[in-house]
Parts: C-alpha cells; structure tokens; sequence
C-alpha cells in the first residue's frame, strides 16, 4: 500500500482513534452492526419450523399415501387413452389445421407453408367451407383431398413425424409418472421401518411390470394389473395400520437457500474472528496494515465456498408443510424438537379464527403484535430488516463504485473530460431524481433488485464531486510524479496510488448513502411501489400500517425502526467525517 | 463578473437540454406503454372495441408523433417546449400539460418559498451559537437535536401529526381556495395558516436541522482564522467579533447551498402533499405517475429541472454578492 | 375488543330497527324504502334550506357523464342535474315515466325484401297481423314473406310539455333526435354509450312533444336502453347552428373541448353552478324543475339549496372532514376505517352508520384457454381449498358479506338460489387434484402433472395489501400453498390490468362485477356468449359452452319474465357446475352521514341515494 496522507497512521487507525473519542458515534456503531447481524442471522431466530425434531409425520405420510393411489393411479390409468385420443386424431386426419400447425416446428411450416397458403385462397372461393378455414378449423382430411400428391406426400411426412412425437411424448410422460410412483414409495417407506422399505421395493416393481414395456401401445388391458398393484400398495402402507418409525429431521436448515447460508457463515464467522481481534486492537493501537484485508479473506472464501456447495447439493423445496399446524392437529408428532426463539416466520398467515380481530396489539404470544393479516410483527420487522438494509448498503455500493469511476476520471484526467463529466453532475444534481426514481420504480415490474438499480443509478452525484476535489488536491503531490516516473499507466497510477489516499469522502458518503438509500426506500415503498406482499422491508410495513392508525403499533414501531436506523449511520458516518478531514462537507 | 453572469445564463439552456434528454430518454425506455392508458380509454372499460374505435386510436398516436422514431419524438417535443408548449395530456379531457402545471405549482412553489425562508430564519441563528458555544452542553445538544431531526421520516411524521394533531385547529384537508373577497383579509389568512401549518413544518424540519449543522462547521472554521484572532485581539467584543466579522465570511458557502435545496423540497412534495391532500405539484406528479400520463410527467420534471437551474442562478448570484472578492475565470 | 364492540352496535342497531335478515342489513328486495332506517332522531318535517356535501374520492376530469366514465360523474353529478325519457323506481325496480309522461310500445315486423312494418302483432296460422294500438287492422301478412318480427322494439315516447333546460330553453323533440345522434357517433369519443345505443338504430320526430326510437332487435330491455340511457341534452347550446347534420366532422372536432363539458346543463332538479378544480363541483336548486309539481313523494323533494361534491381521496381525511363539519355524507368507507370511526360514542351519537348492501360481487376468473384450466375438477379443487369464505365474511368482514353462486343479484327474481356455495374442504381438493392426475412426482413439494408444475400467477387490481380483497389473496396463497399449487400474486395498475384481461394475457384473476342498476335489470350475455370472447365483449375466460349460448340467445328475446327466469336459472346451474369462476362474495358497502339530516332513504339501485330527498331536521 502506498503512503498514509496523515502522520503515518492508516484511515482505519485514525478512524479508530476518533471512535474511541466519540462515544455517541462509538454507540451508532455498535448498534449499525448489531442491525446487520441481526439481519443476517433472521432465519435462525425467526422461523416457523424447528432447527431439528425427532419424530413422525403421519400427515405427510397419508398425503403422499393419497398421492400415490389416486393421483399416480390416475394419472398412469389416463395415459395409454389420451394418447391413443391424440394419435387417432392424426391417424384418422381429423385434427384441425390449428392443431396441426402447433406440432409443426419452423422447418417443417415454412416447407408446408405455400400449400397451405395456396389451399386458402382456393378457400376463399368456395363459401361453403370458407368459414372454417378461416379460423383453421377444417380438419386434414379435407385439407389433403385439395392437394396434389406431391404436396400430399410432404404432409405425410410430417404427419407420421408428429405422431412418432406423441408416442415418445406420452412414452415420456409415463416414465415420469413412474418415477413420481417410485419417489412417492420411497418417501413412504422413508417413514416406516426398514422392513416396509423392503415390501415398497416390490411394490415399485410390481408398477413397473404393470405399466412398463409396450403399455401405451398394447391391445391388452392392463387396468387390472395395475389396479392389482395399487390395492397391495393400499394393503401394505395404509396409513391406519403402519407403525411410523420416528426419524431425526432438520426443517429450519432445509428452508435455507445459498444466500441465506452465505450471509449466515459470513456473520458467525465475522464475530469469531472481529470479535477478539477488535478488543485486543482497542487496547493497543497498532498499525494495521494487511490485517483487514487477511482477516476479511478469512472470513469471506469459506462463507461463499459454503454457500456455492449448498446452493449445489441442497435444493429449498416449496414449503409446503406447516410444521406448528402440523403439530397441534396431530399430523406430525415430536418426540424432541429445538425451535428458534420467536415462532413466526414473515410470511406465516394464521387461519381466521373467532373472535381474534387483526391487528391484535403487543402480548404474551406476539411481543410487537401483529400487522392486518395477523402475522407477527417482530417477525416481520426482522426480516424486513434483511431487505431495508440490503437495498441500503447494494444501492450505496452501486452509488459509491459509480461515483469513484467518474469522480476519478474527471479529477485525473481534468481538461475535456472534466467539464462533460462535471456538467453531468451537474444535470443529475438539478434532477429531482425523486421524481424520476418514483416514475421507473412504478413503471418497472416490483422486484426489489430494480429498486436498488435505480437508487444506485441516482445517488452517485455527491461521492463522485467529492472525489474529484480529492484527486484536484492530490495530483499535484510528489508521490503521483514519482509513480508516473516510474512508468506506472493512467490507470494503474489513479487507481493504485491516488485512489487510495483519496478515500477520505468515499468513507464518509457511504455511510450516508446507506442512511439515505434506507430512506428512500422506506418512502417508496410508503407511497405503495417498491417492496411488495409478502416479501416485507420496514418502508412496506409502514405502509400497511398506514391505514391502520388506530392500532399504532402497526404504524409507529417500523417507523421507529427506520429512523433508528437511519439516525445510527448518519451518526456513523458523520464519526468517519470528523475523524478523517472535519473540512470535509458534501 | 458579468463574463461570469453570462456564462451561467448561457449554460441553462445546456443544462436543460441535458435533462430533458434524459428524463425523455428515461420515460421513453421504461417499461410500460403510453398507449395501454388510452386503449383502456377507447375500448370504454366492457364495451364494444369498435372498429371506429380503433382507427381512432391510431389516429390519436399519429397525431402525438408515437409511432415515430425516438429521436424524431424528442425533437418534436422540443420544438413545442421552446414555444413553451408542454403538450397535452393523455387523459380525457386531454387538456393541455402547461396549463394544468401552471395551476398546480403555485401553492409547491410558495410553500417551498415559505420552507426556504423558514429554514433559513431558523439554522442561521442556530448554527452561529451552535459554533460560538462549541464543547458546551447547549452545542451538544443544538448538534444532535438536528441529526435527529434529519433522521426522522418525514411521511412517518407527517402521519403521526394527522393522527395526532389535527381535528378543528388543524384540518387535514389541502388549502382552503377561499377568495379574500369572500372570508375578508384576516379569515383567508388564518385558514392559509391553519391548512399549511403542519405540512410546512413537515418540509422545513428536515432542511434546517442539514442547514444548521452546515452553518456551525462553516462559522467554526472561520473562528480558527487569522482575521479574528486579529479582530480579538483589537479589543472588540466577542458578539461583534462572531456575528460582525466570522458570520460574513461564514455565509458563504451556506448560500450555495440554496441551490441544492430546491430538488430535495420538491422531491419532498410528493409525499407531503399526498399525505396533506394538497393539490400542488407533486401530487400532479404522483397521480400522473399512477396513471401513465407521460406528457404531464414530462411537463413537470422539465418544470423542476428549470426551477432548480434558477435556484442554482440565484444562489450563484448571491455568492457574487455576499463575496465581493471572488472573481470567476 | 373495541372492534368486536363496535360490530355488536350495528348488529343490534340494524336488528332493532328492522326485521332480522341474514348477512348485510338494510333494504335488500324491490319493495318500500323506510327512511331513517339508520338514524335514531326524532322525525321531523321537511323544509327548504342547508347545504348537502357530499365527499367523492376520484377527481373530475370532466363533467360529461359519458366523456369521464368514472361512475362517480355519472352517478353523482348526473343524477341531479340531467335526466332521461325514462326513470327507474327506486322501489319496485320498474320503469316509470321521467321526461317522457308515457310511452306506446309497438313490434316491428320486417319483411324479406327489406320493408318494414310497425304495430302490434298478432301471429295466426301462416298469417302474421299488424294492427294499431288502438286495434284497427293495418296490415295482414303471409309469414314468408316475413323475414323476421321483432315485439316490443318500437317506443312513440309521449314527453312532458312545458319543462325547461336550466338554461331557460324548452325541451323539445329536437332534443331527444340530438342527443341520440350525439351519442351513436363514433366520433363522440365516449366508446361506453355508443356500444349501447348502436342497436337503436331509429330516432324519427313525430311532432314537437312526440318522438320514436326503434331497437334493432327483440330484446326484453330495450324500453330501459332505449329509454334510461340517453341523458337529454339542449341541441341549441350544444349546436346552435346545427353543424352535426351539416358538418359532423367540424362539430366533432369542436365537442370534446366544449365549455359545456364542464358545465353541464339538463332538465333536472338541480343545476350546474360551479366547479373549482380539485377541489369541488356545486350544484343549486333548479326552482323551475317540472318534478316538483309532476311527481308525487320524497322523490318530488328538493329540500337541500345547493348539493355539494367535495374532491378528498383519501378515507382518511374524507372521515376528517365529516367529522369537522366539512362534509356531510361520505360513501364507500373502507371497513376497518369505518369501524375505527365509529367505535368513538360521541361519533355514533352525531353520525348515522349505514351498511348496506352493494350490488356487486368478486370472483376468480381462470383463463380456460390455458390447458391447466381444462378440467373442471381444477376449479372446484380450487374452490374448494382456497379459503373459508364463511369464516372470512365473518371474521374479517366482520359479517358484512353474503357469498353468491351466480351473477344475479342475489335478491332478484333471476337468481338461482337452490345452488349451495362450494364448502371450504380442502380434503376434497385434494382428492379433486388427486382425481384429476395432479400429485407431486419429483418430490419438490409443488404438484405436478404432465411434466408441468401446478404454478399460476393471480392477476390483480394494484391496492394497498390491507383491502380485504388483498387479505384474502394472501390466505389463498398459503391455502394453496399448503396443496402444493404455488399461486405468485401479480398487481398491475387499473389501465394495464384492463389491457392485459380484454387481451386474454393472464392466467388467473380476480375481478367483479357491478350488477346494472337496478339489479333486476341484468343481462349476463356479455359475461358468457362464447361471441363475446376477445377484445369485443366481457367473456374475459373465454368460456364457450352451446347449451349456455343458446339459452342467453332466447333469454334476451323472451319477454315474458317466468319463462326468462326459468331459463336464467338453468345457465347459473350450468355455469355453478362448470365453476369457469369461483364465486365469491357480494360486499356491503358502508357509509356515514350527519344525523342532523332526515328524510334519509337508501335503496339498492345504484346510487341508492337522491340527496334532494334529505332536509334538515330541528
């Protein structure tokens, strides 16, 4: 790293230094990252299922039970008749000419299409059948008999095409069917003892034999083979007479995705490794040099290695099991269980129930009471932490880069390229970007990721001012001279050498840009764009709680929490201000 | 100086043209198309889509230049803007965009006047003892009162000041369009008063609290130069030392400042008007918003964009007078 | 437990005060209007004087009741200052003289080679006979030379003499003949009333007060088309010199920016007098209104000196203002700001609270040209397992709700009331999907069949989540959820929402429908003709079943009401069966007024008020 500008200390020690001075910014900082990790760690404490539970399911089983003899059942029974329906239609040449062109791919239509264009004018003339080929209604016989052979020939062909993919289609369909018959087996023996898994395999061979070879095809009734398999299926697993075996589940893990478990690792492991390592430096300051920068490599390769591996081997199935209904109606039974400490997860809507009005004020059950739907707001109010806080620090991250690259340019460069950049600043400054950011952010399809973009894309202005001036300030030093004698390029001599000493405003606005995205997003989503049902971020709670003022918890808390919030990174970075350059004003 | 002036003048309508560009751009390029509003109108809700009805569609969009190419929309639309017509906009009865504006920015404009002279009023007079106090109790406390003003959503406020503070002295109804022929002189006051009281103060909490704190560290820094030591050292009084002597110099960077203050208040706008049920401009814009009407939301942003170039003009203007010894190059 | 207070009070409130009736309280059926029903003050006698305002939430942007489609011009402004041939009686729900005094109505027969003949039929073996109304033979015809006889198209409307526009010029004939020109041209720039008056295809003047209007086809509605849509407007304001016969494409050109868009001028008993943007129409006594000494009743009423619209969107603040004295009569209340309201006694003491019942219900509409839709089983699963409709309407609603089975309004004779509303079981969507070939074959939790997962996207109005019809969206996705469908809620603006239905372009949405006014009068051949799919009509499902057009075909011809009924009722089985929607509740509409007024009748007909009935009392 190149020199430090101030009396050989680093930015991270001067900015430690004035932390240690400043108890009020000391206090924003703590609190700023105990939001984050408090984000991050929401599915742990937050959720509506168990970490893990020792028992049965026997509500799972009788669903998959039911899936299995009715709807695999079915499904496996209708296949050779819809197949044979579909076929004959093509056989006999009474599909329409609108089913026909369907099947057809580009190749094949583009070949047939002169003859069927030909065929209509000839329609055209003759009334009596004009009207159904206008809305391709006849059907192929009548379309061959007004062809010559030729042209009868190459439809043909692809006639026997389409039919050819029915059969492997529907061939298709039924290995499927299959293969959902043998999963819904396994995940019923699953449940029992190792005895049953044994029958199950018999079982699925019996369907196989039932349905396999030349099923779709063949003369010969298999109806009676395979209804003969689905009674033993409903003999030997009936749900009334098994005996479940209890087995040891991990429902909250399985409702993680890669990110969930990146953000998670990255914290646990961040507080492991900072946690010692911040109180030790508070003792003694000493330079820091590499340390940040091998301290956040250990931290982050292991998170995001974790997290790749997950996203690879673990797929999130669709939730559809309510593990807390599950237990109080009897369909899953646990022997043991460890549940998080607040039982409700942001998306959990309770069933309407007599006599409990929504939004039901704080107590016993929901500590911050619950918003319209009768979702628990703490709840809510934690993972829409998740949301607020990675639009803030995603949309600062994008305004920070934006800002840097052009403010860079511009102070290095200077000449032509200074004043087009400076009058960009200057046209996006007179911007009221608000207004702008509402009109795209409505006419934009609501994800949260357009929301950060857009905020990115208009909050660039001030870093990228401020750096010029850095780089105005610092071009004229030895030490830029001295790298372009050495040979250094544009780029690497403002990226690597100036860039670094000049960071002084980038620390300073991105705390303020978070603050200020933050509150851009909340009054988005206030106005009713931005974060949408049932994804939550504080801005969209105050939203629904607007028109709720009597039950001001619903109103009064998400607001608290964003202006807590935001008030701990202005604080935060108003700290970094004093302490790198008090001058320093946007 | 008036080199100067005149290159400010003549950078406007640069400035302008680059912003409307972009906002043209913006609108054009955002999803969602200008003539789903007026199918939705010519196919009359379940009604027949006559063929009549959409011939006359197409005529419609022949006639606003939409199936041409963007650039030769954009041109158009120039050529109108410089003959200061905004267009018209796209809901029935299509009147014209620059009338409607016209209408509506009259109450946003005032009340952003009033904020402008509010905030000022308040931070100067803050900031100064804020800066002459320094390290006493009543800093502490004028610098972190501010930061939490700052920090407080104003849509957050403004609805707990509906729920909590309005009923027969404040009503929560927009303002009242009372002639003063009609009510007399005093009535007409009172009732502007009681309808813009809350929002007013909804707008100006947040721009003085940024404006005070920039008054203390700029007032601050002119304490630590030379001049006033010397001042001090003449015998005068501290008073006049600060307020005579440091407050001058100290002013200046905070007029620049008015510039950069006029897009965050109508920015602001939106919501407050929303909130108040004030029919100004920012609340055109938001209806415009939910109804697709691009013409009238270009009208504004163009009406914006010109108001923060003069704001910027002027502030730039009171810079040259407030420091007699700048020159521009 | 403020809330459950406050719904108790209405109970009771509505219970005492009217005989006990399931689900929504108030007047339901055809049949007398108590007044008051709402207000428990001392009556009082009617007088002149005060001023009514109401509050309306959508600001004008025209004062046209055709040019700006909002129901609230149309609605509000119109019903007092313009009038048509023909008036609904807001308590029988038939059609009753308005400017017209009284009507003939004659059949139409045409003949093959083009010629037409009016008078009343009679057809007799092989012969088809015209007389006039007073019985003198006028024509006797051989039935093949009959193309086709039309009863009941031909309408000699009588009108009142001696009314007088508000701008002081007689209403005349010409009158009549300009409005129905106005109105067909498609010019106009208002696509909603031509679609209506295209099938009137003749307009002939008789004499000054005597004028003929011919529907082109036998339809049993046609005297309320013919006669109840067409707001009467003065030719000689509108068109002085007459340039809609010289010069229609000059004239047009010229309408839509007409000054009298914004200020409309009519017949009735109240008259145009100001509107400041944004912020309020005022509308004053018309003192030389005809109905004052022609009708008899509250309806002759034009107690208040001016009526009053004041523009405020938000409930909100529009609850604010009546509060403060600003307004007096605030409608469609969102619930929970309603109930907020009026849990306050001092409110409840000064403010009458009105639920009645609103003639509009919701429903799931499930595109059938989707092959996931194909089998009906889908959609009684679907049914059956998205929602407790009943703990719903009890529980949120707060029982302020009736769940309904077809597109009647509930308490008409059209209605079928024999079918039961789907039960909520979702053991038996189960079993449904599981019938239909639907269960989860690659264990990620989302049913599946065909190699296709059971996803959908709803598409929906943009609101704000904490409506009902959001609340209920949100219930159905973890309903359904717990079935393994994954349902993604889609909100769209109202203008592209449209787009997207009309197009066809959605897979599942949920939508209502607003009964016509009055609800007794309602064709759903809109809805369900399988001509009606596209662009062109309201069959946004695509729905297509033969027995069901043919019957909507005969039902708009048979003007005989138990043979119509019969037949309706047959259609609502046929569809309940099919379940192309899933029906679900008709909503009751709440609203607040200031005791101070009496002579209060509120009816179901749409408004379902007439403000100039309402006087103050002490």
């Amino acid at each position: 790293m190149s020199d430090p500008p101030v009396e050989g200390k680093s930015y991270g020690d001067i900015i430690v230094a004035a932390f240690r001075k400043n108890r009020t910014a000391c206090l924003a900082l703590w609190l700023s990252v105990g939001m984050m990790v408090g984000a991050a760690l929401t599915p742990l404490f937050a959720n509506d299922r168990p970490f893990y539970f020792r028992g049965t399911m026997p509500g799972e089983y009788r669903k998959s039970f039911n899936q299995l003899t009715r709807g695999a059942y079915f499904n496996i029974l209708g296949l050779p008749g819809r197949l044979r329906a579909e076929v004959e239609k093509f056989e006999k040449r009474s599909a329409t000419e609108a089913e026909f062109i369907k099947r057809m791919d580009d190749a094949e239509a583009r070949r047939l299409y002169p003859t069927i264009s030909r065929l209509r004018k000839r329609a055209d003339e003759m009334p009596e059948i004009r009207g159904r080929w206008a809305s391709s209604d006849e059907p192929l016989e009548e379309m061959l008999s007004l062809m010559t052979p030729e042209e009868k020939a190459a439809f043909e062909i692809v006639i026997a095409r389409v039919v050819r993919d029915l059969r492997s289609t529907y061939q298709g369909l039924l290995d499927n069917a299959l293969d959902g018959v043998s999963l819904k087996l396994r995940e019923l023996a699953d449940q029992l003892d190792s005895e049953t898994a044994a029958r199950t395999k018999a079982l699925e061979a019996k369907f196989r034999a039932a349905a396999g070879g030349d099923y779709l095809t063949t003369k010969e009734d298999r109806r009676a083979a395979l209804k003969g398999a689905v009674d033993e299926a409903r003999a030997a697993l009936d749900p009334e007479k098994v005996r479940h075996q209890a087995k040891l589940r991990y429902p909250l893990f399985d409702s993680l995705n890669g990110m969930d478990v990146l953000f998670i690792v990255t914290t646990l492991l961040a507080l492991v490794t900072f946690g010692p390592l911040t109180w030790a430096r508070l003792k003694h300051l000493r330079p820091i040099g590499r340390r940040w920068f091998v301290s956040w490599a250990l931290v982050l390769a292991p998170s995001a290695a974790a997290a790749v591996v997950w996203e690879l081997a673990h797929e999130v199935k669709f939730q559809s099991v309510s593990y807390k209904k599950g237990t109080e109606d009897g369909s899953i039974q646990m022997t043991s269980s460890l549940w998080p400490p607040i039982r409700y997860r942001f998306d959990e809507v309770p069933e309407v129930r007599e006599g409990v009005s929504f939004p039901s004020p704080p107590d016993n059950t929901h500590i911050l009471g619950t918003d319209f739907m009768g979702r628990d707001l703490l709840s809510r109010m934690m993972w829409g932490s998740r949301i607020s806080l990675s639009i803030g620090f995603v949309s600062a991250a994008i305004s920070v880069f934006i800002g840097i690259v052009l403010g860079s340019l511009a102070g290095y460069y200077r000449g032509g390229v200074d004043i087009a950049l400076s009058r960009l600043i200057e046209i996006m400054l007179c911007f009221p970007s608000f207004f702008i950011i509402l009109a795209v952010v409505a006419f934009l399809p609501p994800s949260i990721y357009n929301v950060m973009v857009v905020l990115g894309l208009f909050g660039w202005m001030g870093i990228a001012r401020l750096e010029r001036g850095e780089f105005y300030r610092l071009i004229g030093q030895d030490f830029v001279v001295a790298a372009r004698a050495l040979g250094a390029t544009n780029v690497r001599t403002m990226f690597r050498h100036v860039l670094p000493n000049g960071l002084a405003p980038v620390l300073v606005s991105a705390s303020f840009a978070v603050a200020g995205a933050m509150l851009t997003e909340s009054g988005l989503s206030f106005l009713g764009f931005g974060v949408q049902e049932p994804n939550t971020s504080w801005g969209q709670i105050l939203y629904t709680g607007r028109s709720q003022l009597q039950h001001w918890w619903t109103f009064v808390i998400p607001g608290a929490a964003i202006f807590l919030a935001v008030t701990c990174y202005n604080l935060v970075g108003d700290g970094i201000r004093d302490a790198v350059d008090p001058r320093l004003k946007t | 100086m008036r080199v100067y002036l005149l290159k400010r003048l003549l950078l406007i309508p640069v400035t302008l043209l680059g912003i409307t560009l972009l906002t043209f751009l913006v609108m054009k390029l955002a999803p969602g198309d200008p003539s789903q509003v007026l199918k939705a109108q010519f196919s009359g809700g379940n009604m027949q889509a006559t063929e009549a009805n959409k011939k006359a569609l197409e005529q419609w969009r022949k006639d606003r230049h939409l199936d041409r190419p963007i650039y030769v929309q954009y041109g158009y639309w120039l050529r109108d803007l410089l003959r200061f017509d905004l267009g018209r906009s796209f809901m029935p009865p299509y009147p014209k965009v620059s009338g409607i504006i016209w209408e509506r920015m009259w109450i946003t404009v005032i009340m952003a006047l009033i904020v402008f002279t509010l905030i000022y009023t308040i931070a100067i007079p803050i900031g100064i003892v804020g800066a002459a106090k320094q390290f006493t109790l009543w800093d502490r406390i004028l610098t972190v009162a501010p930061f939490i003003l700052y920090s407080l959503p104003s849509f957050w406020v403004g609805t707990l000041m509906i729920v909590y503070l309005t009923g027969k002295a404040f009503p929560t109804t927009g303002y009242y369009p009372k002639s003063i022929a009609e009510a007399g002189f005093g009535t007409w006051l009172l009732e502007w008063v009681r309808h813009l009281t809350l929002p007013i103060i909804c707008e100006t909490y947040a721009g003085f609290a940024f404006l005070s704190r920039q008054m203390r560290s700029s007032l601050l820094e002119q304490i630590r130069q030379d001049f006033v030591r010397t001042a001090r050292a003449k015998g005068l009084s501290e008073r006049v030392v600060i307020l005579r002597h440091a407050t001058r110099n100290a002013l200046i960077p905070i007029v620049t400042l008015f510039g950069s203050l006029l897009p965050f208040l109508l920015a602001g706008s939106i919501i407050i008007e929303y909130l108040f049920s004030i029919p100004g401009m920012g609340q055109l814009f938001f209806q415009a918003v939910l109804e697709r009407d691009y013409p009238v939301l270009m009208g504004i942003e163009t009406v914006s964009a010109l108001l923060t170039l003069v704001g910027i003009l002027v502030s730039d203007l009171l810079y040259v007078l407030v420091n007699p010894t700048i020159s521009y190059e | 437990m403020k809330n459950l207070t406050a719904g108790l009070a209405l109970l009771v409130l509505g219970t005492s005060l009217s005989p006990a009736q399931e689900g929504i309280p108030g007047a339901k059926r055809p049949g007398p209007v108590a007044s008051d029903l709402f207000n428990d003050r001392p009556k009082a006698n009617p007088k002149r004087g005060g001023e009514l305002t109401e509050a309306v939430s959508v600001s004008f942007r025209s004062l046209d009741p055709y040019q700006d489609s909002s129901a609230t011009t149309s609605e509000s402004i119109h019903g007092y200052v313009s009038e048509a041939l023909v008036d609904g009686h807001v308590e029988t729900w038939e059609d009753v003289p308005g400017l017209a005094e009284r009507w003939d109505i004659e059949d139409v027969v045409e003949l093959k080679d083009g010629k037409t003949v009016r008078g009343k039929v009679t057809e007799v073996d092989g012969k088809v006979d015209v007389k006039s109304l007073k019985g003198d033979p006028v024509e006797s015809l051989k039935k093949e030379d009959v193309k086709e006889v039309r009863y009941g198209t031909s309408f000699t409307f009588h009108l009142r003499k001696g009314v007088k526009f508000h701008n002081g010029q007689p209403f005349t004939a010409k009158d009549v003949e300009f409005t129905w020109k106005l109105y067909r041209n498609p010019k106009n720039g208002m696509p909603s009333i031509q679609g209506y008056l295209d099938k009137v295809k003749e307009c002939t003047i008789l004499d000054n007060h005597t004028v003929r209007l011919t529907y082109s086809e036998q339809y049993w509605m046609a005297l309320t088309v013919v006669g109840g849509y067409l707001y009467i407007r003065p030719h000689k304001a509108w068109d002085p010199e007459g340039l809609i016969d010289k010069d229609p494409d000059a004239f047009f050109k010229k309408f839509q920016e007409h000054p009298l868009m914004m200020a409309p001028i009519g017949t009735g008993p109240y008259q145009f007098e100001s509107y400041k943007k944004d912020f309020e129409v005022v509308l004053k006594r018309n003192e030389t209104w005809w109905g004052a000494s022609a009708l008899k009743g509250p309806e002759a009423g034009q107690w208040p000196d001016k009526i009053r619209f004041r523009i405020i969107k938000d409930p909100v603040a529009q609850l604010q203002a009546l509060k403060n004295g600003e307004v007096d009569y605030v409608t469609s209340l969102p619930p929970e700001q309603f109930d907020d309201f009026f849990s306050n006694a001092d409110t409840r003491k000064n403010f009458a609270a009105v639920t009645m019942v609103y003639t509009s219900y919701r429903y799931v509409g499930f595109n059938l040209r989707l092959e996931i839709w194909k089998d009906k089983r889908i959609r009684q699963a679907i049914g059956h397992g998205s929602v407790d409709q009943d703990k719903f309407i009890k529980e949120v609603l707060k029982g302020r709700g009736e769940r309904v089975t077809g597109d009647y309004y509930k308490y008409s004779d059209s209605y079928n009331g024999n079918l039961k509303p789907l039960p909520y079981d979702p053991k038996k969507s189960e079993e449904l999907l599981g019938e239909a070939g639907w269960f989860d074959s690659n264990g990620d939790g989302i049913i599946d069949k065909d190699g296709r997962k059971f996803e959908f996207e709803m598409l929906v109005r943009d609101m704000p989540p904490t409506m009902p019809i959001m609340q209920y969206l949100l219930r159905m996705q973890a309903s359904l959820k717990n079935l393994g469908i994954k349902m993604d809620i889609r909100k769209l603006e109202w203008s592209a929402f449209l787009e997207k239905i009309e197009k066809g372009d959605f897979q599942a949405c949920l939508l209502g429908w607003a009964m016509s006014s009055p609800p007794s009068h309602q064709d759903c051949f809109q809805i369900w003709h399988s001509s009606q799919i596209g662009e062109a009509g309201s069959n946004h499902v695509a729905f297509a079943n033969k027995e069901v057009d043919d019957l909507l075909v005969k039902i708009r011809r048979e003007l005989d009401a138990k043979k119509r009924h019969a037949m309706e009722y047959r259609v609502q089985e046929i569809l309940f069966e099919e379940q192309p929607y899933n029906w679900m509740y008709m909503a009751a509409e709440h609203r607040a007024y200031g005791k101070k007024w009496r002579g209060v009748r509120l009816w179901v007909p749409r408004p379902g008020h007439r403000v100039n009935e309402w006087f103050l009392g002490e």
